[in-house]
C-alpha cells in the first residue's frame, strides 16, 4: 500500500510536471543540511523503484474543469446558430448602413419629464459609499445560495432618490456642441458646457473628476472638469494612414490610467487611439476595422473589445501591451457591454432591415457565442445591471428597450419609449 | 456576396485564431487559486500553469537531463515587462496546458506572457509576479482537499497522509508545493538544498508549526518542500486544514491532512457524514435553511432579505486510492476553520469545485415532497452539481410581493416516491428555533488580518454552530470562502487572520464586491435520520443561518 501510494504521488507529481520519471536519469540526492538531531526525510520518494503508468494509475487531473468554466469543454458550436434570413452583407453597400450618429435628435428641453424606469447615466461617481440599489429590485441583490432567476416580471417598486447621493447625468449635445449636466434627484438642468464641434460621446473618468467628450468633427477629445464645469483641456488627436481623427467614443481602464478613444472611420483609417490620462497624450494607434461603434473594457481591464460595424468584427486588445490579441466576428456589431465578473460579453448587432437586431452572448473565456437573442431595430447600446442578472438594449430604430434575463438568456419585455432613437441608457441612484 | 458572407462566416466563425491563453488562465499549478486573489499572483521560480488553446503539441516530450531548456516540444514561454523579457523554464507542453517555472529573476509586478509554439507566438496575456506565494498540492490535484503531505516516521519510509493513514500530533511531516520564493542560482539546473531566504509559516488547525526547513526539494526544479512538526495541541480529525504563509503576508491555498492521537485512522466525532462518506457508502442527505440576512452594503438603507432553501442529494463516492473530498461533506474539526478560492462567484450560483461526486448520483426519485405547518413544497433532486440549494420562499423588507416563507420552527414531513437506486423514502424532521447571532451589528468592517470574533446565543440543543462566509471581487470572479466548525458549548468563535487572508478586500466601488458572514447551527454530530431500501446513510440537517453583508478590507 505504502509504496502503490507513493507510487500514485509520483505519477500526480509526473503529470503535473511533465516528466518522464523512467528516463530522467541517475541524479544522486542530497538531503539538504539539517543538524543530525533534526528528523528530516532522509529518505525520500525513490524516484526510480516504482515503475508506474501516469496515464491508468491515476484520474487524470485535467478531468477536474478548470477554470470552472473550462473554455475546452462542451463549446457551443457557434455556426449553428440560426443564421437570419435577410441578412445583406454589410460590404456591398455601406452607405445603406444607418449611422445613427447622422440623425441625433435634438435633447428635449430642460428639465425632462420624469421617467419610469432607472434609465439615466451615473456619469459623475458620487464619493458616497453607500446608494440605492439601482435597478429594479425584483429579488434582492444578493440571496444566499442564490437561486436561479426566473425572469419572472419584477414587482413594482417606487424609486426614492437621495439628493445627497444621486447621480448628475452628463449628456453630450452634438448639435449644440455642448455636454449638458443634469441632476436626476429631482430631474433638473444644471449646466452646457461649450465643447468641441460634434460631440457625439461623453465618458466620465473613473475618478469622477472630468468628462472627456469625443468631437467628432474636432478631431479631439474635450476634458471637463466636473467640479467647474468648465474645459481644462483638449487633446487633439492626429490622423490616421491619412484619415483625420473622427472620434466616437472613449473608454477607460479601471484605474482610470489609459483611454481608448475609438476613431470612427472605413479602414484604413479605423483606429483605436490609446491615451495617457496624466499626460494627455497618445501613447499608441492600434488599427483596427472599419467603422468601430464603439468599445468596451472587461471588469479586470485587462482587455478592450471594440466593435467595428462595417466589418463585422470585433477587436479583442490586451491593454497591458496595446496589442491585438484577436478578432471574432459578430453581424454589425454596434454596442458591448460586460457582465460585473468578465465571464460574459454583450454585443448588439444591428441588422440592416432596421426591424429586428439581435443581442450575441459572448463567453469571454472561449470567445464562443452562447446565445443570440432577438431585439428590436437597430439597437445600439447595451448595459448590464450590477447585478449582472438583467441586460437592456436600446433599439433605435423600434424606438424601445429590449430588456433581457442574463442567467436565461431570454428576453424577458421589450419596453416602449417616449420619443425617438433611443441611443444611450444607463442606471442612476 | 451574401452567400460568400455566410460561408466566410460559418468558416471563420468563431473569427479564426491559432493560440489563445484563456481568460486568468494563468495560475500557480499547485494552488490553482483564482488570479485576483491575495494569492493569486506567481512566485518568482514557482511552477505555474497556462491554460488554454493551441499552446502546444498534443502530448508532451519527456524532459531527459539537467539543464533544462528555455524550449520544450516546440514551446517556449516569455515573460515581459516593458522592455524586460525572461524566458520561463517549461516543464509540461500540450495544445491545452502548459506548465512551467517562473524565472527566478523574473520582473516583479505586472507582466505579459506569451508562448510560442512552433515559432508562431501567441497574444500575451496578463499575470502578476509577485517574490514568493506559495501554493500546497492536493492530491486531487484541484488546489484544495487532501494536501500532499507525507508522515514522518525517523528510520521508516514516509507514507502519504490519508484517512487511514494518519500523522500524529508532535510527528513531523513533509509538504510539497511551489512558490516560497526565488533561487541564486539558475532555474533550470538541479535545484540545492537549503532553507530559502523567505519567511515560511505553517499552520496546523491554525496552530503555528514548528517548520524545520523550507526550501527546495533537490530532486526537481521548482517544487518546494517544508518539513514541519504538527503542534502538540493539533486538533484531530480528517481534514484538519493546512496553510502556509509566506513574509508574514500571503497565505496559501487550504489543503488538509488527517490527525489520530495515536496514528489510526481518522475520526471525525462531530460530523455524522464522515464516516460514510469516506467509506463510499450510499448516502442520502437533504438540508434545509433558513437564512435571514442583513443587507447593507452598497445600499441607502439595509434591508433584511430572508430565504428558505432546500437542498437534497443522493450519491456515492467512487472507490479510489485518492481518499475522496467534498467541501460539504468534508468540514474541518471543531474549533479550526477552512478556506477556499474558487474562479468563480460562489454566492451567484457558479458551481463549487468538487461539491459534486466522483462516483455517481443515485436515483431516488425526481422530487420530495416537504410538509410543514405553513403548507407544502416540491423539492427537485439534484442531478449535477450537489450544490442545488432551491428556493422555497422569500421574503425582504419593503416587498410588495407577500411572504412566501416555508421553514419555521416545528415539524416537517418529507416523503418521496423513490426512483431506480433508492426506494420510497418516509421521514420527518424538527426545524428548531433560530440561534442569535449577538453581536452581528458589529460586523461592519472586517479588518482581515485581524481576524473576526463571533458572539451567538440561544444555540439549539445538539446542534453546532457553524461560521461561514467570504467575499467575490466580481472583476476578477474570484471567490474567497471560510468554513468553520465552532467547538461545542462555545458562546464566540474567533475566524483565525489565516481563513480571512485570502478573502478579497471589498473594492471602493461596493457594487464590484460581494461580502457576507454566516453564523448558523446545524445538527452537525447527530442529524435527523432517515431509511430508505438502497441508503447506507440518510441525514436531514435543519437550521438556520443569520447572515450579515459585509466590507472585507
Amino acid at each position: 500500500m505504502r509504496l502503490r501510494h507513493r507510487a500514485l504521488i509520483l505519477a500526480f507529481l509526473a503529470l503535473t510536471w511533465g516528466i518522464n520519471l523512467n528516463g530522467f536519469g541517475g541524479k544522486q540526492y542530497d538531503p539538504p543540511p539539517l543538524p543530525d538531531d533534526m528528523p528530516f526525510p532522509d529518505d525520500p520518494p525513490d524516484l526510480f523503484t516504482d515503475p508506474f503508468d501516469p496515464i491508468n494509475d491515476l484520474p487524470d487531473p485535467f478531468d477536474i474543469p478548470f477554470p470552472p468554466e473550462d473554455p475546452m469543454d462542451n463549446l457551443p458550436d457557434a455556426i449553428a446558430m440560426p443564421f437570419p434570413p435577410d441578412l445583406d452583407d454589410p460590404l456591398d453597400e455601406p452607405s445603406l448602413l444607418p449611422d445613427p450618429f447622422d440623425e441625433i435628435p435634438d435633447v428635449p428641453d430642460l428639465p425632462l419629464p420624469s421617467l419610469p424606469e432607472s434609465l439615466l447615466e451615473p456619469q459623475a461617481a458620487s464619493s458616497s459609499p453607500t446608494f440605492q440599489l439601482p435597478d429594479p429590485m425584483p429579488y434582492p441583490m444578493r440571496l444566499p445560495f442564490h437561486p436561479a432567476y426566473s425572469g419572472v416580471s419584477a414587482p413594482k417598486t417606487v424609486r426614492t432618490c437621495n439628493a445627497a447621493t444621486a447621480n448628475t447625468l452628463v449628456i453630450a449635445e452634438p448639435r449644440r456642441n455642448t455636454v449638458a449636466f443634469m441632476a436626476t434627484c429631482p430631474y433638473s438642468a444644471l449646466q452646457r458646457v461649450s465643447v468641441g464641434n460634434y460631440p457625439v460621446s461623453v465618458r466620465v473618468t473613473p475618478d469622477g473628476q472630468f468628462a472627456w467628450a469625443a468631437n467628432v468633427d474636432s478631431a479631439s477629445i474635450s476634458i471637463v472638469s466636473i467640479a467647474s464645469k468648465t474645459v481644462v483641456g483638449t487633446i487633439a488627436l492626429p490622423q490616421f494612414n491619412g484619415y483625420p481623427a473622427e472620434p466616437n467614443g472613449v473608454v477607460f481602464t479601471p484605474d482610470g490610467a489609459t483611454a481608448y478613444v475609438t476613431n470612427h472611420d472605413a479602414n484604413p483609417g479605423s483606429v483605436i487611439y490609446a491615451i495617457d490620462v496624466a499626460s494627455r497624450s497618445v501613447l499608441k494607434t492600434i488599427p483596427t476595422d472599419g467603422y468601430p461603434a464603439s468599445a468596451a473594457i472587461t471588469p479586470d481591464g485587462s482587455t478592450l473589445w471594440v466593435a467595428n460595424r462595417a466589418d463585422s468584427t470585433i477587436t479583442i486588445i490586451d491593454t497591458l501591451t496595446n496589442t491585438v490579441v484577436t478578432k471574432v466576428s459578430a453581424d454589425v456589431p454596434t454596442g458591448i457591454a460586460f457582465n460585473p465578473t468578465g465571464t460574459r460579453a454583450y454585443v448588439a448587432e444591428a441588422e440592416l432591415g432596421n426591424t429586428i437586431g439581435y443581442l450575441r452572448v459572448f463567453d469571454v473565456s472561449s470567445l464562443a457565442t452562447i446565445a443570440r437573442i432577438q431585439v428590436g431595430g437597430l439597437p445600439h447600446v447595451v448595459k448590464v445591471t450590477p447585478s449582472g442578472h438583467y441586460v437592456f438594449v436600446t433599439n433605435v430604430a423600434s424606438n424601445s428597450i429590449s430588456e433581457i434575463n442574463a442567467i436565461t438568456n431570454t428576453l424577458i419585455r421589450t419596453i416602449p419609449v417616449p420619443g425617438q432613437h433611443p441611443l444611450g441608457i444607463a442606471f442612476v441612484r | 456576396m451574401r452567400i460568400l458572407c455566410i460561408v466566410l462566416t460559418l468558416g471563420m466563425a468563431p473569427w479564426s485564431y491559432a493560440q489563445l491563453i484563456g481568460s486568468r488562465g494563468i495560475v500557480n499549478s499547485a494552488s490553482y487559486v483564482a488570479p485576483g486573489l491575495p494569492a493569486g499572483s506567481i512566485a518568482r521560480g514557482s511552477m505555474f500553469a497556462i491554460f488554454g488553446v493551441g499552446l502546444g503539441p498534443a502530448s508532451s516530450p519527456p524532459l531527459t537531463a539537467f539543464p533544462l531548456s528555455t524550449t520544450l516540444g516546440g514551446v517556449s514561454i516569455s515573460v515581459t515587462q516593458g522592455a524586460t523579457t525572461v524566458n520561463a523554464v517549461p516543464l509540461y507542453v500540450s495544445a491545452s496546458q502548459v506548465n512551467a517555472i517562473m524565472p527566478s529573476n523574473a520582473p516583479l509586478g505586472k507582466v505579459s506572457v506569451s508562448v510560442t509554439f512552433n515559432n508562431v507566438k501567441g497574444p500575451p496575456s496578463p499575470a502578476t509576479v509577485v517574490n514568493a506565494s506559495f501554493g500546497a498540492y492536493a492530491v486531487n490535484a484541484a488546489g484544495f482537499g487532501p494536501s500532499l503531505v507525507y508522515n514522518f516516521i525517523p528510520g521508516a519510509a514516509t507514507p502519504l497522509n490519508l484517512p487511514n493513514v494518519a500523522a500524529t500530533p508532535n510527528q513531523y511531516a513533509v509538504l510539497y508545493g511551489t512558490g516560497l520564493g526565488p533561487v541564486a542560482y539558475a532555474d533550470n539546473v538541479a535545484p540545492t538544498g537549503g532553507d530559502l531566504p523567505t519567511k515560511t509559516e505553517v499552520f496546523v488547525g491554525g496552530l503555528a508549526a514548528t517548520v524545520t526547513y523550507h526550501g527546495r526539494n533537490a530532486c526537481c526544479a521548482g517544487l518546494d518542500q517544508i518539513n514541519f512538526q504538527i503542534p502538540a495541541n493539533a486538533p484531530l480529525g480528517c481534514w484538519v486544514p493546512v496553510q502556509v504563509r509566506t513574509e508574514s503576508v500571503t497565505v496559501s491555498n487550504t489543503t488538509t491532512m488527517a490527525i489520530s492521537a495515536d496514528g489510526s485512522p481518522c475520526k471525525e466525532s462531530g460530523n455524522a457524514l464522515a464516516a460514510p462518506f469516506l467509506a463510499g457508502k450510499k448516502l442520502g442527505v437533504i438540508a434545509a435553511l433558513n437564512t435571514p440576512v442583513t443587507e447593507d452594503v452598497g445600499l441607502a438603507a439595509a434591508a433584511t432579505v430572508t430565504s428558505d432553501s432546500m437542498m437534497i442529494t443522493f450519491q456515492q463516492e467512487s472507490a479510489s486510492p485518492l481518499p475522496p473530498f467534498n467541501p460539504y461533506f468534508s468540514l474541518p474539526p471543531a474549533g479550526t476553520c477552512t478556506a477556499y478560492t474558487p474562479q468563480g462567484d460562489m454566492f451567484d450560483g457558479d458551481p463549487f469545485p468538487l461539491s459534486g461526486t466522483t462516483g455517481r448520483f443515485l436515483d431516488a426519485g425526481s422530487s420530495l415532497a416537504v410538509a410543514g405547518s405553513l403548507g407544502n413544497r416540491t423539492v427537485k433532486r439534484a442531478t449535477g452539481n450537489v450544490r442545488n440549494f432551491q428556493p422555497l420562499g422569500y421574503t425582504y423588507d419593503g416587498s410588495l410581493v407577500p411572504s412566501s416563507l416555508f421553514l419555521k420552527p416545528g415539524s416537517f414531513s418529507l416523503t418521496g416516491s423513490g426512483g431506480a437506486d433508492v426506494g420510497a423514502i418516509s421521514a420527518s424532521f424538527t426545524f428548531p428555533t433560530p440561534l442569535t447571532w449577538s453581536n452581528r451589528g458589529q460586523a461592519i468592517r472586517i479588518t482581515r488580518s485581524q481576524g473576526l470574533t463571533v458572539s451567538y446565543l440561544g444555540v439549539p440543543a445538539g446542534q453546532t454552530v457553524v461560521i461561514f462566509g467570504g467575499g467575490v471581487d466580481l472583476p476578477s470572479n474570484a471567490t474567497g470562502e471560510f468554513v468553520c466548525v465552532a467547538p461545542a458549548g462555545s458562546s464566540s468563535f474567533t475566524v483565525p487572520a489565516t481563513a480571512l487572508a485570502n478573502v478579497p478586500a471589498t473594492r471602493s466601488n461596493l457594487l464590484q464586491s460581494k461580502g457576507v458572514v454566516y453564523v448558523g447551527a446545524l445538527p452537525l454530530a447527530s442529524p435527523a435520520a432517515f431509511t430508505a431500501t438502497g441508503l447506507d446513510t440518510g441525514a436531514i440537517y435543519a437550521g438556520a443561518f443569520i447572515g450579515k453583508t459585509v466590507i472585507f478590507q
